[in-house]
């Protein structure tokens, strides 16, 4: 039988070939009626509209209800990438309504008086690192905490969202990361969780939500990121995983899919996009002469964007997944950390398409906080006396992998805050899309 | 009985009339405040009533089913749920009707799905505790409906590739040890669409839990199976990526060499898509091959190529390059 290079029409392929046109025509529309440097982001639209969700939801967000610290998280993240977090506003109410979703017995729920999950326990404590203060930092019953995180664990090595609830690769970022931002992680906690992970990472590279199930971006990401935190990412096939990443950035549309042949999806960009920085550290972890890329780790950045600013962007305020979606909050958090993550490299240089003003702030890569937020956050934890439990001193701290990353970080920021010449807007390199467009 | 039994308030209904409902603790600065649609707040009030009496009974069962009607990803109320089915000893064949909307309507959703293996569990068990001659054959056509369940969903939404349906697959094919029977559902999925990838996935599974470790043949039918494919609709990524999994280093794998059709494929693949741009995966495996016969300069040569033809990946392709002397 002679070579197909198409092959017959599936599903698959008529859902893609629907998509691409719906991107490339909003492509083609832009670059006929802008100039690259006019393409920008649309920061009082999506400033506007992000505010009053943090307010109040209409009576169709009733299916999220057990999401609560979620959107709390989801916003005011957002709000901070974009430089728009009104720290004296905010954070006392941030403060005050978490607090109300904390279970007595440990962890937070996704709502007051709900049971306490995994999930809006790692949302929560973020909105409180979002929150900055020490009044938010405060919320937290560590103790309690700990005794959740503890009882949240599977025999496989994984964690429960929940009481008698599912084990999946969510649990092991949700309880590390939180682990981890407070300062109490344990080895006890840590036992048996790298083989877990591993055993998860499929054929293609990725990781799988659960062991046999399909690599996927999401809990790529969760896995990786949580042995990244601990500094044990050692564990995974490295050169596999990377190999399967890279392909998932779509060669038209710039933006990542979460699976093979699967649609282009803003998400993707923080999840995918992500996952280029954290192996690069589990490389450098990892240790060795191999020869490591210090320009935006082995992705590309500019059509990522140009597929964030020309396809996702929504006319009322907010990012949405693809075109013909309507925008929410989580795609607008995820589609805009992905973008942060895109326009710094390793070195901290920045790679910006279209309008300098679309330099969006810093983010974490392992906790998806801006890393000021984790810095500040890691400086309280610090001057704390160590945990007592049952009479015994804690030993846990934070992650050795997620401390090690940000001190590189702010040094060379502060490296380049010295080098910055004063006629640059933003003290930092900044580069503009140009004619690299294809 | 266990669904919901009528449209009165609670506040209305005589066998609610001890119960006081609990509003919700907000706090003075609540935030993300849904306005609640018409009788939400209500069902919610009395379901947090019922949570404080630490009360498991028929109405209490009742009224979860209306609080999933308000919100089907309440886990708190599936959990809760559980625990009243578990300690009334109900019916859980009724249960079981109970969810079968739950999982097409909201295919998406995580509670749902676990809630129905642990239905599904829990029923085996229980036939297995009542034993008899025929409690094997019940429980193995229990679990054949429940896969035949899943494909429903899968056609009823046309989504052939939801992660949450699969899993629930893959458990049960685990649970009740039968995955030597999957391997035709696999192929004819892969039939209807050679580019799902998570039948792909579905297929390395059954071979991995049905024929592992890998004898040759196996491992010759599954590299001629993707070789097919590849010949079918070349530009399609699971098929390779299906080949890759048994070539190279690592577990039951062989080398990129070890089965020469290969390299005979990508380059017919090769020469085809040159006339029509270019075939980044035949590309990436020649590659591989050559790295394999420990040809430098061919393997260097095709990430070149690779590095201009596929734009958006050069910074790995120019990496995979610089790799080739370092190693
Ligand atoms: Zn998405």
């Amino acid at each position: 039988m002679a070579v197909q290079l198409e092959g017959e029409a599936t599903l698959t392929s008529e859902d893609q070939h629907s998509t691409e046109d719906a991107v490339l025509a909003l492509f083609k529309h832009a670059f006929l009626n802008n100039a690259a440097q006019d393409i920008s982001l649309q920061r009082e639209l999506h400033r506007a509209w992000l505010k009053k969700g943090l307010v109040s939801l209409p009576p169709n967000f009733a299916g999220l209800d057990a999401s609560r610290p979620w959107f709390v998280f989801w916003i005011t993240h957002a709000l901070e990438l974009l430089g728009d977090y009104d720290e004296p506003h905010w954070s006392y109410q941030v403060a005050g309504f978490i607090a109300h979703c904390q279970d007595p017995t440990g962890g937070f729920a996704g709502g007051p008086q709900q049971l306490p999950h995994l999930a809006p326990t790692y949302a929560a404590v973020s909105a409180l690192v979002v929150a900055g203060t020490e009044a938010a930092y405060k919320v937290v019953d560590r103790k309690a905490m700990y005794g959740f995180l503890m009882r949240m664990k599977s025999p496989d090595g994984g964690f429960k969202m929940h009481d008698e609830g599912e084990t999946d690769m969510r649990g092991c970022y949700c309880a590390i990361a939180t682990a981890s931002m407070l300062h109490m992680l344990s080895d006890e906690l840590l036992e048996g969780v790298p083989e877990y992970i591993s055993r998860c990472q499929t054929w293609e590279g990725g990781i799988a939500g659960e062991e046999g199930l399909e690599a996927h971006g999401g809990y790529s990401y969760c896995g990786l990121a949580a042995l990244c935190i601990a500094g044990k990412a050692d564990a995974l096939d490295l050169h596999s995983f990377l190999k399967w990443a890279v392909h998932k950035q779509m060669s038209h549309e710039g933006g990542f899919q979460g699976r093979a042949n699967k649609l282009v999806d803003s998400c993707y960009s923080f999840w995918q996009g992500a996952i280029f920085p954290l192996l690069h550290e589990a490389f450098r972890q990892k240790g060795g002469s191999m020869p490591l890329p210090d320009d935006h780790c082995w992705f590309s950045p500019q059509p990522l964007q140009m597929y964030l600013l020309l396809a996702c962007q929504h006319p009322n305020g907010g990012l949405r997944d693809k075109p013909g979606k309507s925008a929410d909050f989580y795609h607008t958090c995820y589609a805009l950390s992905g973008m942060a993550v895109s326009q710094y490299d390793v070195q901290g240089n920045t790679s910006i398409v279209g309008d300098i003003h679309n330099l969006l702030e810093r983010t974490d890569i392992y906790y998806n906080v801006l890393v000021e937020k984790a810095e500040r956050r890691s400086a309280y934890f610090n001057s704390l006396p160590p945990l007592e439990i049952d009479g015994r001193s804690l030993q846990g701290g934070e992650g050795p992998g997620a401390v090690a990353w940000r001190k590189r970080v702010l040094a060379s920021r502060r490296v380049q805050e010295v080098d910055a010449s004063p006629s640059s807007a933003i003290g930092r390199k900044g580069g503009y899309a140009g004619g690299d467009v294809e | 009985m266990y669904g919901i039994s009528e449209d009165r308030p609670y506040s209305k209904r005589e066998e609610w009339k001890d119960v006081t409902p609990v509003p919700q603790k907000d706090g003075p600065h609540p935030l993300a405040v849904i306005k609640y649609p018409p009788g939400f707040e209500e069902v919610h009030g009395y379901f947090r009533a019922i949570q404080q009496r630490n009360e498991t009974s028929l109405r209490a069962l009742s009224l979860t089913a209306d609080v999933i009607e308000n919100n089907s990803a309440n886990y708190t109320a599936w959990y809760y749920r559980r625990r009243c089915l578990k300690e009334l000893d109900s019916d859980l064949d009724e249960e079981r009707v109970f969810t079968n909307k739950w999982a097409t309507d909201c295919p998406k959703n995580y509670q749902v799905w676990y809630h129905r293996r642990w239905l599904i569990s829990e029923i085996a068990e229980r036939k297995r505790k009542e034993a008899g001659a025929e409690a094997d054959k019940h429980i193995q056509l229990l679990a054949r409906q429940e896969l035949e369940y899943h494909l429903d969903c899968m056609q009823v939404n046309s989504d052939y590739k939801n992660y949450n349906g699969w899993s629930h697959r893959q458990f049960i094919l685990q649970h009740f040890n039968l995955w030597h029977e999957e391997l035709p559902f696999v192929e004819r999925l892969l039939s209807e669409d050679i580019r799902n990838n998570s039948a792909w996935n579905h297929r390395y599974t059954v071979v991995r839990n049905q024929s592992w470790p890998l004898s040759d043949e196996i491992r010759k039918r599954e590299i001629k199976f993707a070789m097919d494919a590849i010949r079918a609709c070349a530009n399609n990524e699971c098929a390779w990526n299906y080949l890759s999994a048994f070539l190279g280093e690592g577990n039951c794998k062989v080398p990129w060499t070890a089965e020469p059709e290969v390299e005979v494929l990508c380059r017919e693949v090769i020469d085809v898509a040159a006339q029509h741009g270019t075939c980044r995966m035949a590309l990436q495996a020649m590659a591989s091959i050559n790295e394999a016969k420990g040809d430098v300069q061919a393997a260097a040569a095709l990430y070149s190529q690779l590095e201009e033809v596929d734009r958006i990946r050069a910074k790995y392709w120019a990496w995979r390059a610089s790799l080739l002397g370092a190693v």
